[in-house]
């Protein structure tokens, strides 16, 4: 028997690829104590209550009871800027940056695609040309379609072209260079940043401003916020960006989601000020003022 | 039934995906479920890589255009990019067979000699960006601006050595503005895109991320 388990061993070469293919799916040596992972019990229950807090205004919605919800000026100025390229003549600049759909800025990616539903819609209704640059190459099948079904639910489904879908490289710079150069040659009336920009973020706000666009932007990546704050008219600031793709549904309902993410912000707030009346209490010593 | 399927299996697949992930972040699992995880997050890189092809193929059709057309001021630059993209399919692909791969001499000469001062052209051009919007943002026309202006300077005089020699308080107090003040302001922003990704997460759940009404 000793001799069998000597030559089922890793270190028998003949061997080697079995253990390599079955190494995947090895039973976990060590056993873990708990069922929720140590760490994540709090993004659990914060999870769970936005989920069932979304759901539950979503059926709300649909039962006809009305949700108020703000005005995002960044999205409601998408209308007028289109409106001014039309007037003017010249397209309207759609980009929103580069990467991968797998990645941590996936959901920025969405919301952006989400948003672009929208400005193709509009673009369809009032008969102005809409250019996507972007170096998502995963997103090309989708902005071509997004694009498409835009223009034709907008009423113009002759109006789309595919040559103004632009995927142009997944290189930063070369993107950058390649979406600047789009700006000033096609002289773009408007020009609409949304997505989880970096470095290009700048290169474009200022290109667009010497274009004398109108420019709208939005991120969620909070170190390129302030450069759209300066040079753009208007900013889609983080959460406002997910909440301009959920009102781009064009859904009241969809729309009500936002209530959730409303709370959210509420026992985070309530979070923050708990630890900073805890710190403070373990600061000053609290089993010493007790003793007092 | 098929158009069943056509219609909400891609919904339900993405479904299933999600829950799957969340299990395997928020519960202990046993390792196997865990390295499927990984696995499939494996794949999608390697999908996101037949994607840069599509891609390519995409870059490639688009510029042909304005070289068959000889469209004015563009086809220049298509000549150039569709050059420099089979220069750089070739010798890559001479790597790979050579076995040096990207070491391939004529490759890494592309690199070193034509992409990296590209890149680095472009990303200095930032600094006059940099530059004009700093112009925009100091311009004193009120109070608030005027604020502005004066964090600014002692942000600037903190990170640069003569501030310094000026006065040594730049340094801790540029400091303590970008630990407390600034991330003050930044956390907000982070809180808040965190709750609008597992909104979004929601909506696409709920198949609810339909747009065109």
């Amino acid at each position: 028997m000793e001799s069998v388990k000597s030559i089922l061993t890793e270190d028998n070469p003949l061997l080697r690829p079995v253990f390599a293919f079955s190494a995947p799916f090895a039973v976990a040596q060590q056993p873990t104590l708990g069922i929720i992972n140590p760490g994540r019990a709090a993004t659990l229950v914060l999870l769970l209550t936005i989920f069932i807090l979304g759901y539950v205004f979503i059926t709300q919605a649909q039962k006809g009871k009305k949700f108020p919800i703000r005005k995002i000026a960044g999205f409601e100025a998408i209308k007028e800027a289109i409106g001014r390229a039309v007037e003017t003549g010249r397209p309207v600049l759609y980009t929103f940056s580069y990467g991968n759909l797998y990645g941590g800025y996936a959901p920025q990616f969405m919301a952006s695609l989400g948003i672009l539903s929208y400005v193709s819609k509009l673009a369809g209704q009032y008969d102005a040309r809409v250019i996507t640059t972007f170096g998502v190459p995963e997103a090309i099948p989708m902005v071509e379609e997004i694009m498409r079904e835009g223009y034709r639910i907008g009423g113009r489904p002759d109006a789309y072209t595919q040559n103004d879908v632009r995927y142009q490289t997944f290189e930063q710079f070369a993107y950058a260079a390649a979406t600047q150069a789009t700006i000033l040659r096609e002289k773009v009336a408007t020009n609409i940043m949304i997505g989880p920009f970096a470095a290009e973020a700048l290169i474009f706000a200022e290109t667009g401003a010497a274009a004398g666009a109108i420019q709208i932007a939005g991120t969620a990546r909070e170190t390129q916020v302030p450069f759209f704050v300066l040079v753009c008219d208007y900013v889609l600031i983080a959460e406002e960006m997910f909440a301009a793709a959920a009102l781009a549904t064009g859904d009241e309902s969809t729309a009500a989601v936002l209530g959730a993410e409303d709370v959210g912000k509420f026992i985070s707030i309530a979070l923050i000020l708990l630890g900073i009346g805890l710190l403070t209490l373990l600061k000053l010593n609290l089993g010493a003022l007790l003793s007092i | 039934m098929s158009s069943m399927i056509r219609r909400h299996g891609p919904y339900l697949t993405i479904t299933l995906l999600i829950v799957f992930f969340f299990i395997t972040y928020l519960f202990t699992t046993p390792q196997p479920v865990q390295l499927f995880g990984t696995q499939l997050v494996q794949w999608a890189s390697v999908v996101g890589y037949f994607a840069i092809l599509v891609g390519t193929i995409d870059i490639v059709i688009f510029h042909l255009k304005p070289l068959r057309s000889r469209e004015s001021g563009q086809w220049q630059y298509s000549a150039v990019l569709l050059i420099i993209t089979a220069i750089g399919l070739v010798t890559g692909t001479a790597g790979v067979f050579s076995g040096a791969g990207i070491n391939y001499q004529p490759f890494a000469w592309l690199y070193n000699a034509i992409y990296v001062p590209s890149n680095a052209t472009v990303y200095a051009i930032l600094v006059f960006y940099i530059a004009s919007a700093s112009y925009r943002a100091f311009r004193i026309k009120n109070a608030q601006a005027a604020f502005l202006v004066l964090v600014g300077f002692i942000i600037m005089f903190a990170d640069i050595g003569v501030g310094y020699v000026i006065w040594p308080g730049f340094v801790p107090l540029g400091n303590w503005i970008n630990t407390y003040p600034v991330a003050a302001a930044f956390r907000p922003i982070i809180i808040g895109s965190g709750l609008g990704v597992i909104i979004t997460g929601l909506r696409a759940l709920l198949g609810r991320d339909v747009y065109g009404r």
